[in-house]
């Protein structure tokens, strides 16, 4: 430990925050265990009562707080797996939708499934069809759902739904 | 300084330092990532408690630092020390946070008069850790967020001048005058509310 002569000799620089790090670490190490020296550095300057301190902190409970953030980690990488799928079928379904009231083209996505054009057109009160056809949107299955307002036959509603997110 | 503060600083505890742990979890490996956090989790959070005052706030913002780093690993420069990039992170978070508070937050905390004790009025008292945190607490709501935090890097984590200069962005010459003024702010509020506790001389 540097000796307690050579501590006072520095004090001055030390306040002035201009010793090497090897010496403001020895000075530092050495005020912890000196109360004399302490007093020294503080009689210098007075502010210095917060930055010589014991060297004891807030770290009782490391593996918590280490769970708890890696538990952060792996709640913010779902959420952003599940956000960045939600615009996906936002936007299939935004697509669907005007293609259909627009009277162009969105039967022909599911062309296949001709029962589900004809419920769709059929002019009853939101009328759901009960197996709904399924579509491919980049690559994955999803189901089309098609209702038609009564009175207003020219006007069909489609939805699209991800099978997993289906109550 | 303690030990654990020192090898930590020197970026070597156990068998893989630093710049390796974080290029082995930049890479998904997240036990890798866990090591860094155990290692540095007690400064990041004695740092973010005596810049906000607040051990639960402090926690908390030691978290979302952590959990920054991990999402921002591609952004981390190896040529930079691990803990110096996460000081950065958090001492940021934790200025915005202080930016962030009520004005009444000011106003509403009492002051916390440390009252009861006998006082030796010819030497300071060599006061318990807990009561220069207690004092602390109170007396750093006179400085602004950044003097704050420059204090708190330099004198109570004794980080090096050019590392307190690269976590708050700004060159050596503006940490030494956010110090200084702050020692001034200090002493100032300490020889007005707590005179008792000065050295012989130490107000002058």
């Amino acid at each position: 430990m540097m000796p307690c002569q050579e501590v006072r000799r520095l004090t001055e620089r030390f306040v002035g925050l201009e010793l090497s790090r090897t010496d403001e670490e020895a000075v530092r190490a050495h005020l912890q265990q000196c109360p004399a020296c302490r007093a020294h550095v503080l009689a210098a300057e007075p502010a210095m009562l917060f930055a010589v301190g014991s060297d004891a902190g807030e770290t009782g409970d490391a593996e918590a707080f280490v769970a708890g953030v890696m538990g952060g980690i792996r709640e913010r990488r779902l959420e952003r797996a599940l956000h960045s799928r939600r615009p996906h079928w936002v936007a299939a379904a935004a697509v669907l939708a005007v293609a259909v009231l627009g009277g162009v083209g969105g039967m022909k996505l599911v062309g296949s499934r001709p029962e589900a054009v004809s419920a769709a057109a059929r002019p009853v009160a939101a009328e759901r069809v009960d197996e709904p056809p399924s579509v491919v949107v980049e690559g994955e299955d999803v189901r089309l759902y098609q209702v038609s307002l009564a009175g207003e036959p020219g006007v069909q509603v489609a939805f699209v739904v991800d099978p997993g997110l289906e109550l | 300084m303690g030990l654990l503060r020192l090898l930590a600083r020197m970026d070597v505890t156990g068998g893989r330092d630093d710049r390796e742990l974080a290029a082995a979890a930049r890479a998904g490996d997240e036990a890798a990532f866990g090591e860094l956090v155990r290692r540095h989790q007690a400064g990041v959070r004695r740092c973010a408690a005596r810049i906000l005052s607040d051990v639960e706030e402090a926690r908390d913002i030691a978290q979302l630092a952590f959990i920054r780093a991990w999402e921002n690993l591609a952004k981390y420069d190896p040529a930079w020390s691990f803990s110096t990039w996460l000081y950065r992170i958090a001492t940021n978070l934790a200025i915005d946070m202080l930016r962030s508070r009520d004005s009444r937050d000011r106003t509403h905390v009492a002051h916390l008069r440390l009252v009861g004790d006998s006082v030796n009025a010819s030497a300071p008292r060599d006061l318990a850790e807990d009561e220069v945190k207690r004092i602390f607490a109170e007396l750093a709501r006179e400085l602004s967020p950044t003097q704050r935090a420059a204090f708190v890097l330099r004198e109570v984590e004794g980080l090096d001048t050019s590392e307190v200069a690269t976590v708050l962005g700004c060159s050596e010459a503006t940490v030494r005058n956010h110090v200084f003024q702050a020692r001034v702010v200090l002493k100032k509020e300490l020889v007005a509310r707590y005179p008792e506790y000065l050295p012989r001389g130490g107000g002058r």
